[in-house]
């Protein structure tokens, strides 16, 4: 009975370790993991913001942010095995940093895709205003000698 | 009247053509080959002169800073990484299509590559000990202030070589992968520096 009961003790205590053990173990990794994945988020709203025909400083500027939050990454991952807690603060501010460099891009993207909207609008209106204003000269030209004729007449 | 409204109406459609052809000309980014150049550049700043003489024989302790630099021509930003590994004279090369998977990686160095602009990565390694076993030499090293032991040996610490090879996120498939995509295909840009250790 009484090893019964030290048996069930001990297979407890084991069963806890391993629940506690694999729950820490896994939350580590999970945030350098997060902090990864944040960075991969911010590096493809970058490019898009890019593509959508950001400047090349404005992307310049979120590339060197962008290197900053991989640094933190990386140095969370190289920490990992000798302390943790300082690993966890550079997952955390790698995760953080990407995130703020994230919104900037989404912002970037947006004012760039109305800005090149309203580019486009003003372009294109000037095309069809020239066109027709091209057209207009064309077909009324004869009336432009008489025209000035008139003016210096009247001077 | 009404012909001449025609008229005017044909030439009206006639030059609107004509200008939104030239503003969507002014408005399009120009086309361009896309691309990535890359090179290992000794101390001197040099794509040769990697062991500072005529001598490729690296000696325990001594230290070489070589700096690995990278040119995007892709059109928009790219996170690049290089792989490092460690061969010998009868290595698989990694070549254009494939890298050298057969060799397991010593480290890699990623880095974010915004367009038309040239990055640079340090590459610092030291030779720390060499076990010989079986006229092998194996190697132990630290390349940039990590230590590693790489299980490639060479006969007689001859012909050694270095691969590096260029990788390039694709947003695609959530990864890296080796090269960056072109046209057609995805193009593999492998590199490699031979040296000696007896």
């Amino acid at each position: 009975m009484h090893f019964r009961f030290r048996a069930l003790l001990g297979i407890l205590l084991v069963l806890t370790f391993c629940f506690s053990g694999g729950e820490y173990a896994s939350g580590q990794s999970k945030q350098i993991d997060d902090a990864q994945n944040q960075l991969v988020r911010a590096f493809v709203l970058v490019q898009q913001a890019d593509v959508a025909g950001a400047s090349q400083g404005q992307i310049s500027v979120l590339a060197n942010n962008l290197n900053l939050a991989l640094r933190y990454r990386e140095n969370s991952s190289q920490l990992f095995a000798k302390n943790v807690t300082a690993s966890n603060l550079y997952a955390n501010e790698s995760a953080s940093q990407s995130s703020v460099i994230a919104a900037q891009a989404v912002n970037l993207a947006n004012t760039v895709r109305e800005q090149v909207s309203l580019h486009q609008a003003v372009a294109y209106s000037t095309a069809v205003g020239a066109g027709f204003a091209s057209a207009l000269l064309v077909t009324e030209s004869h009336r432009i000698g008489g025209l000035a004729r008139r003016l210096r007449l009247r001077v | 009247m009404q012909r001449k409204i025609l008229f005017l109406f044909l030439l009206f459609a006639s030059f609107s053509l004509v200008y939104s052809s030239v503003a969507y000309y002014t408005l399009s980014r120009p086309p361009a080959q896309q691309f990535m150049a890359w090179g290992i550049f000794s101390p001197g700043g040099t794509l040769s002169n990697y062991f500072s003489g005529s001598e490729t024989n690296v000696t325990l302790g001594r230290v070489l800073n070589w700096h690995l630099a990278i040119t995007n021509q892709m059109g928009s930003i790219q996170y690049v990484q290089v792989v490092y590994r460690l061969g010998n004279g009868t290595s698989a090369d990694p070549n254009a299509t494939f890298p050298a998977s057969s060799i397991p990686q010593l480290g890699n160095s990623s880095i974010f590559i915004p367009n038309a602009q040239t990055a640079l990565l340090n590459f610092t390694w030291i030779i720390d000990s060499k076990e010989v076993r079986g006229g092998m030499v194996f190697l132990n090293m630290t390349i940039n202030g990590r230590q590693v032991s790489p299980f490639v040996g060479a006969l007689g610490g001859q012909k050694f070589r270095f691969f590096f090879e260029l990788w390039t996120y694709n947003v695609e498939s959530n990864s890296f992968q080796y090269g960056y995509p072109g046209q057609n295909s995805w193009i593999g840009l492998p590199l490699q520096v031979w040296f000696n250790s007896s």
